[in-house]
């Protein structure tokens, strides 16, 4: 069970964690309780669960930040942008997109630090990159073929454009702060 | 010209419920992993037990944090001769577990707590 979380963890506190459980296991043995081994196994696989994916997500957020805020904000976001397409219409696919660019615009210095981690280029380079995507969005409706695959790939462009956007509005709360270390 | 004193209460610490119960659990003493797990499950009443994954996964927070320390290898002569990791609370942590408490205090001082627990009784 322990495999479920991340080596470096594993490595740190797994002994421990072994430990405690036998204590535990201890305790719930010596207590007479009906069912009580039962539920301890019961919690701790519940436990299991909920801690060893914060700690996967912990360990995505801290050596892969922008990767990994990048597909938490994309895959909802890409979801949300198909339903608008598939149920009320492309036509709100461009409102969408037009929020995108203005918000784009406005948070642009803060996105392009947030997105800079594994990306050597300028502070400018992502925001740059999502508005030339939101640009072939808008250029896709104007060529000629079938409307719907054209209006589809237009949509996907200009929502993984607005995503550098949306991703600088919901960093904040991905982000773990330190406090100050003085004591 | 003289120095400007801020007159705005300090900021509260936004420290999650289960690091506070550590901080709290830990408090004074030199505690390992089972005996933190036992103190939190005490001073709550029962009302929260946590489980291995998240109490290591709490004690790893605070040490990165700098509000523990670990304190050594050694025997619980209590309980086996296992050697256990001991964790005690830094400057900081006694720090940052006395505003979150103090904070905790004014708002149930201001809220008028007491009508809250005759309601409840």
């Amino acid at each position: 069970m322990l495999r479920a979380y991340p080596g470096a963890f594993r490595g740190a506190y797994g002994d421990e964690m072994v430990r405690l459980f036998e204590d535990l296991l201890g305790d719930a043995r010596r207590s007479g309780r009906r069912f009580g081994v039962l539920r301890l196994w019961a919690s701790t696989f519940a436990d299991l669960i909920s801690s060893a994916t914060r700690q996967r997500m912990e360990n995505a957020m801290n050596n892969h930040p922008a990767l990994t805020r990048l597909l938490l904000v994309a895959m909802p976001t890409a979801i949300f942008g198909a339903l608008i397409v598939g149920f009320i219409g492309p036509e709100f696919a461009l409102a969408a997109l037009a929020l995108g660019v203005a918000v784009l615009v406005a948070r642009s210095r803060s996105m392009g630090a947030a997105l800079r981690g594994p990306w050597l280029g300028p502070w400018w380079a992502a925001p740059l990159m999502g508005l030339v995507l939101i640009g072939a969005a808008f250029a896709l409706t104007a060529l000629p073929g079938p409307g719907d695959l054209r209006w589809g790939m237009a949509t996907l462009l200009g929502l993984v454009g607005m995503v550098t956007v949306v991703g600088s509005l919901l960093l904040p709360p991905f982000v773990h702060l330190r406090p100050s270390q003085a004591e | 010209m003289p120095r400007q004193i801020s007159s705005k209460p300090p900021k509260p610490v936004a420290l999650p419920a289960a690091a506070l119960h550590v901080l709290l659990a830990i408090g004074a003493h030199e505690r390992h992993g089972y005996a933190i797990m036992g103190e939190v499950k005490r001073i709550t009443g029962g009302a929260v037990q946590m489980g291995p994954g998240s109490l290591y996964g709490t004690l790893k927070r605070l040490l990165a944090d700098g509000l523990i320390k670990e304190s050594g290898l050694r025997a619980d002569g209590e309980r086996d001769d296992q050697r256990r990791r001991y964790y005690r609370l830094t400057a900081l942590g006694r720090k940052v577990a006395a505003n979150e408490v103090g904070s905790l205090q004014s708002l149930l001082r201001r809220s008028g707590a007491r009508k809250w627990a005759r309601r409840a009784s």
